[in-house]
């Protein structure tokens, strides 16, 4: 069985030679006596961490798919600088333009997944805590190397998950970039991971087998007795009376779970659910009228002056020739009406409905019918004021340069005169306050 | 192969496996570096395991002890005296306070008014209504746990022979609506 396999690959030898040097104090939380509480035990981690691994698989699959969404080959969309030895592979994925809330549904889940995990993560470490502090500190190599994977291990994910809540407030107190401290620290995390499950699922097996899944959920604080001390280093020695029962620790844990998860679950699916989102970020309401919805960037932080987008304002098309819009005429040419999401990297949603002139018909215009990339420069001069679209997406015949939502024209907060929306597109590159639309190749 | 699990103390695949791992990371760690700055981001992963193995966990203790201090009474220094209906109190007290500080320390930016500017600038809106958004769910969470609690006493559910007494009648499930 695979169990018996990894056991037999991974088990750590007894016989073997303990490593020379000091050893840790036997006093206070050195002392395996020093930790009270009756949950501890094998089974208890086993259980929280089978609820951690799959969210914490689906915050990383949907990560590393948000990074394959930006397609950072492309012009200046990458905001995590060189993807060094793995850029072949996302030079081969182009993100597409099929399904309209692809990137919606994969940022929700990845912000749901991701905040619903953090109860558990905290219990499990909760849970361990005595295996920080066990004596001898280095009973052999392997046993060295697996402390060390494991300082990694708890650093990672701390690291991602603070990063990460704290992205989604637009608060950083520290001094580096975001993107790339988060997106680097996942992949410490997962290679971290995959060791620590490799050795650990024997354990996880045998706690299960000797006391069942689901069996202590069914005892109550009176009947909880601790797991035996030899079980593991987290067991307790000299376990005081339960103060809590198993399923009392575990139903907290899971309603903190469920409650972050619906918060980030309204923020996501937006609409009528948007209240229940009640501490997530995008979780209030900005009013009833056609431009009440959430805003990215508003113009003034993105240094709009007005006076670039007043009636002097004109989009700029170049390919096989260039030529000037203005608004009016712009107005003037046939337009098309697309009902389509605005998909944040930070995990909310918005759907709306949006006119304006399909893209394609624009690249006709300037001479260029099937382009290999759509360069679009906005108005505002920052890192993310330009993006450039693969053929999908600019070939596709919801894309558009909207010029009204719902009905009206935009305001400025939205990116009047003119933004672009293209289905599946990660928020940030449907860019706003368009000044220019460079159609290159074919 | 018996005298390299002497040596090492595990299999070849275990020592294969961790290096990988390690291999991994480093790559990360220049790849992040390369972003930078280095020391700002050593110290934060660092800090990251310190301040939650060295702060947050025994702070979760003390405030257990306290809280037995409280609901216990005399003979709450031993915690296996505390009475199962004291224990029932601290439950249906603890479980909330910890819902609700689990909040205030994932939302503080917000809930503090630390993030206002940034934003603002990014959504048009402020975080004022933050603060009284966590305060009502706190005090909703603490409702609904005496209200349970309430029951529960009144049904004797503090004997241990009858029903559960762990916070799990509350159950998964939406948590109310601020």
């Amino acid at each position: 069985m695979l169990i018996r396999l990894l056991q037999r690959a991974f088990g750590i030898d007894p016989e073997a030679k303990p490593l020379p040097g000091p050893q840790p104090p036997d006093r206070g939380p050195f002392r395996r006596d020093f930790w009270r509480s009756p949950l501890r035990g094998p089974w208890l981690a086993s259980l929280l961490s089978s609820a951690l691994l799959p969210l914490i698989l689906i915050c990383a699959l949907t990560g590393f798919v948000s990074h394959v969404a930006y397609d950072s080959e492309l012009g200046a969309n990458s905001v995590t600088g060189d993807d060094g030895l793995l850029t072949p592979i996302y030079a081969a994925l182009d993100w597409p333009a099929g399904w309209a809330w692809l990137y919606a549904v994969n940022q929700g889940l990845h912000v749901i997944a991701g905040l619903a995990a953090i109860p558990i993560l905290l219990a499990k470490l909760w849970t361990v805590i005595p295996k920080l502090w066990e004596r001898p500190a280095l009973r052999s190599l392997a046993h060295a190397l697996e402390r060390v994977s494991l300082a990694l291990l708890v650093g990672a994910s701390l690291f991602v998950f603070f990063t990460g809540v704290l992205n989604i407030q637009i608060y950083y107190p520290f001094g580096f970039g975001f993107v790339p401290a988060h997106y680097y620290g996942a992949f410490i995390f997962m290679a971290a991971l995959t060791f620590h499950v490799a050795i650990k699922l024997p354990d996880l097996a045998r706690a299960f087998r000797e006391r069942g899944v689901v069996a202590p959920l069914r005892e109550d604080r009176a009947s909880t007795r601790p797991e035996p001390p030899e079980s593991s280093e987290s067991a307790p020695t000299a376990p005081r009376a339960a103060t809590i029962s198993r399923r009392g620790f575990v139903g907290a844990v899971g309603l903190g779970s469920v409650g972050l998860g619906l918060m980030a679950a309204g923020q996501s699916v937006g609409g009528p659910l948007r209240p229940l989102g009640l501490l997530a970020p995008r979780g209030q309401y900005y009013g009833t009228g056609p431009n009440d919805f959430q805003v990215n960037k508003t113009a003034t932080s993105a240094g709009i002056m007005p006076a670039q987008t007043g009636a002097s304002w004109r989009l700029e098309l170049r390919g096989g020739r260039t030529l000037e819009l203005s608004r009016e005429e712009l107005l003037r040419l046939p337009l098309s009406t697309q009902k389509l999401p605005i998909a944040c990297v930070e995990g909310w949603s918005t759907t709306q409905t949006w006119t304006g002139v399909p893209l394609r018909d624009l690249g006709r215009l300037a001479g260029v019918d099937d382009p290999d990339e759509l360069f679009v420069q906005s108005l505002q001069e920052a890192v993310l004021g330009q993006t450039t679209l693969n053929n999908s997406q600019a070939s596709d015949p919801r894309s558009l340069l909207a010029l009204r939502v719902n009905g009206a024209d935009l305001s400025l907060n939205h990116g009047f005169p003119a933004r672009i929306i293209v289905p599946a597109l990660p928020g940030v590159h449907n860019t706003k306050w368009v000044q220019r639309l460079e159609f290159r190749g074919a | 192969m018996r005298r390299f699990s002497a040596l090492y103390g595990s299999s070849p695949a275990h020592l294969l496996l961790a290096l990988a791992a390690l291999v991994v990371s480093a790559w990360a760690v220049v790849q992040a570096f390369g972003q930078g700055p280095p020391l700002s981001l050593t110290k934060w992963f660092v800090g990251s395991i310190l301040a939650h193995d060295l702060v947050l966990l025994p702070i979760y203790s003390l405030v257990l002890i306290g809280l037995l201090r409280v609901v216990g009474g005399r003979g709450a220094q031993n915690r296996a005296e505390a009475s199962p209906r004291g224990l029932l109190v601290l439950n249906h007290l603890r479980v909330p306070a910890a819902l609700s500080l689990l909040m205030l320390l994932l939302f503080f930016p917000f809930i503090l008014g630390l993030a206002d500017a940034g934003y603002e600038g990014v959504s048009g809106l402020s975080t004022d209504p933050y603060l009284p958004r966590w305060l009502i769910l706190s005090g909703a969470l603490f409702l609904l746990s005496g209200l349970i609690l309430v029951v529960r006493l009144v049904r004797g559910g503090a004997s241990t022979a009858r029903g559960p007494s762990g916070s799990a009648a509350e159950g998964p499930g939406a948590p109310p609506a601020g």
